[in-house]
């Protein structure tokens, strides 16, 4: 562009305009720095490829399509005149698809829900607290796949949801939470329930928005789940002040999102160039593993495919289970911390470690340095601030799981590779798994926790939805209730959350009710005492909204996990890990009486049929009559608290430092 | 702050709104007085090359008689091993509160921000950011930063060829005398301005890149440095090497098409507040600029007294210190060749010692009376 002199700003936008509309015709000399950046390393295919240009158009235009397509059948029940702009908010909940919301009411969000009570399709179900409607919006979200949504107040109401909204983003949960937030001329003037909620939970959220102007308000909502569902999923939160829910507008639905930037950074599909060393490193290893995370649970039928192909043995992380169903003879079940002893071992000997949708967690990987050392890494995630975050990958592949692992099953289609090619590495993982099998030392004058987990499995054929709190209860859930499906798993992972079981049960048989055309499912809380008190007021939404959720309380009557710590490493020191009564332990009594506290007083009252198992005759009987009663039901199970849960890597250990036995009676 | 400012038509003042407390506001606010000896201050002031620490200390070091300014020392101190410093540049979409997110992305990730600086443009605005880490560290930082929803571009252009500018103004303890003298002529060789002058002090005020206003700093130390105030560095590439503005060709749309970056009238403001009388911007500017145009160009730039720090074949680049309304008159100016790029930095200040400005003596009577 050669100006003879100063020219308007005006001429010189226009002059550019062509160029940047059609980048395409320009000749690849003149690239900048940036576009010469994407394009690196990429060379050698060109004539496969897509020009990075023409692809982010591509992906803008089917996005359009999208968006004008976001809401089939949607009726404007307001036929264009103005109203309430906590009408707009609901009926842009309504355009996005949403059915359930969990919502607590109060001073700044008592409009949106008088606006929910006027729509048709939107259901609420009232949680206790708003930390159990937060967990509950997990929950469905976790079943489902699709955007939680909840909503609450101002202040304590979303300080409340603090809690959730870390757990969601640790575990990339889709989870969009409202909260009312004071008038506008009353922000920052420390008004009765202010908290700029927007500042606080900026660093554990993905995206959070303040809605100062009530035309933002139909693009806030759709950008809200366009960022929550879309890349890495994560909770986004947008606050609305009372006096824009109370302001009459007609709103604009055709308001375009303005995320170009975020949209232009999601990954592409992955290169041919990679993908072919993947499979020339596949053809190159002998001992290959799969080490499988969240990231792959929308990927389970590729995900079986590739291994259907490849024969290489699978281990998951927590977040993972169920991707690959956990009863195949080629699944190690999970690693980690608490991981089976062979599927430790086999990342630890492996010579190819595949990582498809995880992180490399210190709860997985223990000491770093230490962490697969023997092995190249294949890292695919869509997260791009995943990859060499913790370990350096080989062949790293930023993209979305599904994608790369459909691309790969096309190129193994072309070239198979012998199945028979890792038979001998097989047959070593099998002989470990046969030296070290997972086990628990089952007693008659106690039920053994895992004995509990595994007669829950039997008696439901596997096939329950199962939630948990944290603790030794979760790890058992995780060792001794094998799934075969993905998304029938819901826990708190990344942030560990006591007191997630019974609210994300909740969400999860809110999805699974069996009503409105939603599919039915048994929901079991696989709970420990400790947990199950922290959110133990959602007894009253199960009853109420007569939801079909069962717990399995095994009560210890201590903070099992703390215990276990404190018997290993601190010589049985108890710190405030007992939660009975003081004076007269039920572990030593055996009365009854001593029990405390009394959880099936505690169902009661909140209606909640309930019974208490002490002897293991009486265990199975229990879960049956619970599977038979509609509506929720307690079964209590008291558990020694000595209980161990084996296998075991100390934090920061390594594969070396494996613990296989022993437990709280024995002094270490 | 700057990025504030546009969501509030120029009514903010500081302290009148919660996002409006950022880094740059407590720099240019609190900066000057005293910086406490921790690294964890560092991140507050945003303008402080950190081998350079600043520390109070009680005892002046210049021989000066009856005053007990507290002074600033300068004492280099070597990075630990491994470490490295990196220069990211951000841009954002304009938006309220970015400060806070993209500082945030350094706090909880355990970073320390050397120096911050912020400029806004017409619809969005470009973070310069020095920070010190491991390049491990500072590439997961850089990724981090990439995933803000609001964030459009970011790159660590440390290994690039780029102009970097700071600006920094001293005021000096120098009694007239063979201290003052000295002062000043040290001044002249490090082509620093003169902006304010009492009986015991000088205030300078000198741009250029962090080496040049370390070196002053510290050859001006001996006499006594009352107080300090730096901009934090501000970075261009060399050359037609751009930041962004290619890349967001792709992506459409009216205000981010095309690549000059169209500047808008700042957003006029209420005059400094009495006695912090001295508050300079500075801006460095990439303009299109065919060679015919170059001459017209420098001439240009010295009315304005700016100096031209890289010539490409079809670009300039400017650099300019000054005030609001002669930044605005220079963007004004420069807008129909076609601003390319521009960095900025926020605003700094120091009291005059004289306690006087020209607003203050506006508003004072006529000096006698007239019979």
């Amino acid at each position: 562009m050669r100006l003879a002199g100063p020219q308007s700003a005006a001429s010189v936008l226009a002059r550019r305009r062509p160029t940047a509309t059609r980048p395409v015709a320009r000749p690849r000399t003149s690239r900048c720095v940036t576009r010469a950046k994407l394009a690196e390393g990429k060379e050698p295919v060109r004539d496969k490829k897509m020009d990075p240009a023409e692809l982010k158009q591509a992906r803008q235009s089917v996005q359009a399509t999208m968006d004008a397509e976001s809401a089939p059948g949607w009726v404007d029940r307001f036929n264009g005149e103005a109203r309430k702009g906590s009408d707009i908010l609901v009926q842009a909940l309504e355009r996005e698809g949403v059915d359930t919301v969990f919502a607590y009411p109060g001073g700044a969000s008592m409009e949106i829900h008088q606006a929910l009570t006027r729509s048709e399709t939107v259901s609420n179900i009232l949680c206790r607290h708003e930390q159990g409607e937060i967990f509950a919006a997990e929950g469905y979200a976790k079943v489902t796949g699709r955007v939680g949504v909840c909503i609450a107040t101002s202040g304590p109401g979303a300080t409340n949801l603090v809690t959730g909204l870390a757990d969601a983003m640790m575990d990339s949960v889709p989870l969009v939470a409202i909260t009312g937030q004071v008038p506008r001329k009353l922000i920052g003037t420390d008004g009765f329930q202010e908290t700029p909620i927007v500042e606080v939970t900026r660093a554990i959220t993905k995206h959070n928005y303040l809605v100062m102007d009530i035309n933002d308000l139909p693009r806030v909502i759709k950008e809200a789940f366009y960022l929550a569902r879309t890349g890495r999923p994560g909770p986004v939160l947008v606050d609305v002040p009372k006096d824009i829910q109370q302001q009459l507008a007609v709103p604009d639905w055709e308001t375009p999102m303005s995320i170009t930037g975020y949209m232009s950074r999601l990954p592409p599909p992955p290169e041919p160039a990679q993908l072919a060393a993947v499979i020339k490193a596949l053809k190159g290893a002998k001992k290959p593993v799969i080490y499988l995370g969240g990231g792959t649970l929308d990927a389970a039928p590729e995900l079986r495919e590739f291994v259907r192909r490849t024969g290489i043995p699978v281990a998951s992380t927590l977040m993972g289970l169920g991707t690959f169903p956990g009863n195949d003879p080629l699944a190690l079940q999970m690693l980690g911390m608490h991981g089976t002893v062979f599927a430790n071992y086999a990342v630890d000997q492996a010579d190819l470690l595949i990582a498809l949708g995880v992180r490399f967690d210190d709860r997985v990987t223990g000491k770093l340095e230490a962490f697969a050392t023997r092995s190249r890494i294949i890292h695919i995630d869509i997260d791009p601030a995943e990859i060499h975050k913790n370990k350096t990958a080989h062949i790293p592949i930023c993209s979305d799981v599904r994608t790369a692992l459909r691309a790969l099953n096309r190129l193994l289609e072309a070239e198979p590779i012998d199945p028979s090619l890792y038979a001998a590495w097989v047959a070593e993982l099998n002989a470990k798994r046969e030296q070290f099998p997972m086990r628990y030392p089952d007693r008659e004058d106690a039920i053994a926790p895992q004995h509990a987990v595994q007669a829950l499995y039997e008696e439901t054929n596997g096939e329950a939805i199962i939630t948990t709190g944290v603790g030794q209860h979760q790890m058992f859930a995780a060792q001794w209730y094998p799934f075969a499906e993905p998304r029938r798993w819901v826990t708190s992972g990344g942030l560990g959350s006591m007191g997630f079981g019974l609210p994300s049960a909740l969400g999860a048989a809110a999805a699974f009710d069996g009503k409105a055309g939603r599919p039915s499912r048994v929901v079991w809380d696989i709970d420990g005492d400790g947990s199950f008190l922290m959110n133990c007021q959602e007894l009253a939404t199960a009853f109420i909204e007569k939801l079909d959720i069962k717990v399995l309380l095994l009560n210890n009557q201590h903070l099992g996990m703390v215990v276990q710590w404190e018997d290993r490493f601190y010589k049985a020191n108890r710190a405030h890990t007992y939660l009975g009564k003081r004076e007269s332990e039920w572990h030593e009594t055996q009365d009854e009486a001593d029990i405390y506290p009394n959880f099936r007083l505690m169902a009661e009252s909140f209606g909640v049929p309930a019974e208490r198992v002490i002897r293991k005759d009486d265990l199975r009987a229990a879960i049956r009559r619970a599977n038979a009663t509609k509506g929720p039901y307690l079964v209590e199970v008291m558990v020694p608290h000595i209980e161990h849960v084996l296998p075991m890597i100390p934090g920061g250990g390594t594969f070396k430092d494996i613990i296989t036995d022993g437990d709280g009676s024995v002094e270490y | 702050m700057a990025l504030h400012m546009r969501a509030h038509a120029g009514v903010a003042t500081p302290g009148s709104s919660r996002s409006l407390r950022s880094p740059l506001h407590t720099a240019a606010a609190l900066g000057p007085r005293r910086v406490a000896p921790t690294r964890g201050g560092s991140a507050q002031n945003g303008g402080r090359v950190q081998h350079i620490q600043a520390r109070a200390a009680t005892q002046p070091v210049g021989a000066s008689q009856g005053q007990d300014y507290d002074v600033y020392v300068a004492e280099p101190e070597m990075l630990d091993a491994g470490q490295e410093k990196h220069v990211i540049s951000v841009f954002v979409a304009d938006e309220a509160g970015l400060i806070n997110r993209v500082a945030g992305v350094f706090a909880r990730r355990g970073s320390n921000i050397d120096s911050l600086a912020v400029g806004l443009n017409v619809d969005k605005a470009l973070f310069t950011i020095v920070v010190t880490g491991t390049p491990l560290v500072v590439s997961n930082l850089v990724k981090q930063l990439s995933k803000l929803v609001k964030v459009r571009y970011v790159e660590d252009i440390t290994n690039s060829r780029r102009v970097e500018r700071e600006l920094v103004m001293l005021k000096l303890r120098a009694p007239a005398g063979p201290a003052r003298t000295e002062v000043l002529q040290l001044a002249e060789i490090f082509r620093a301005r003169v902006v304010d002058v009492s009986d015991g002090t000088v205030t300078l005020v000198v741009s250029g890149d962090p080496g040049k206003t370390a070196a002053l700093q510290k050859v001006v130390s001996k006499f006594g440095v009352m107080e300090v105030c730096r901009t934090g560095r501000i970075c261009l590439k060399r050359g037609e090497d751009l930041l962004e503005s290619l890349r967001a060709a792709g992506e459409g749309g009216p205000a981010s098409g095309a690549s000059a970056v169209a500047m808008g009238p700042l957003e006029s403001r209420e005059g400094d507040v009495y006695q912090v009388d001295r508050a300079d911007m500075h801006g460095v500017w990439e303009v299109r600029c065919t060679p015919p145009q170059r001459g017209e160009l420098r001439d240009l730039s010295q009315i304005f007294r700016m100096a031209v720090i890289d010539v490409g074949p079809t670009t300039m680049v400017l650099e300019a210190t000054g005030r609001e309304d002669k930044m605005r008159a220079i963007v004004d100016l420069l807008e129909p060749y076609g601003v390319l790029e521009t960095a900025r930095t926020g605003r700094i200040a120091l009291s005059r010692e004289s306690g006087v400005d020209t607003k203050y003596l506006e508003s004072m009577k006529s000096s006698s009376r007239i019979f």
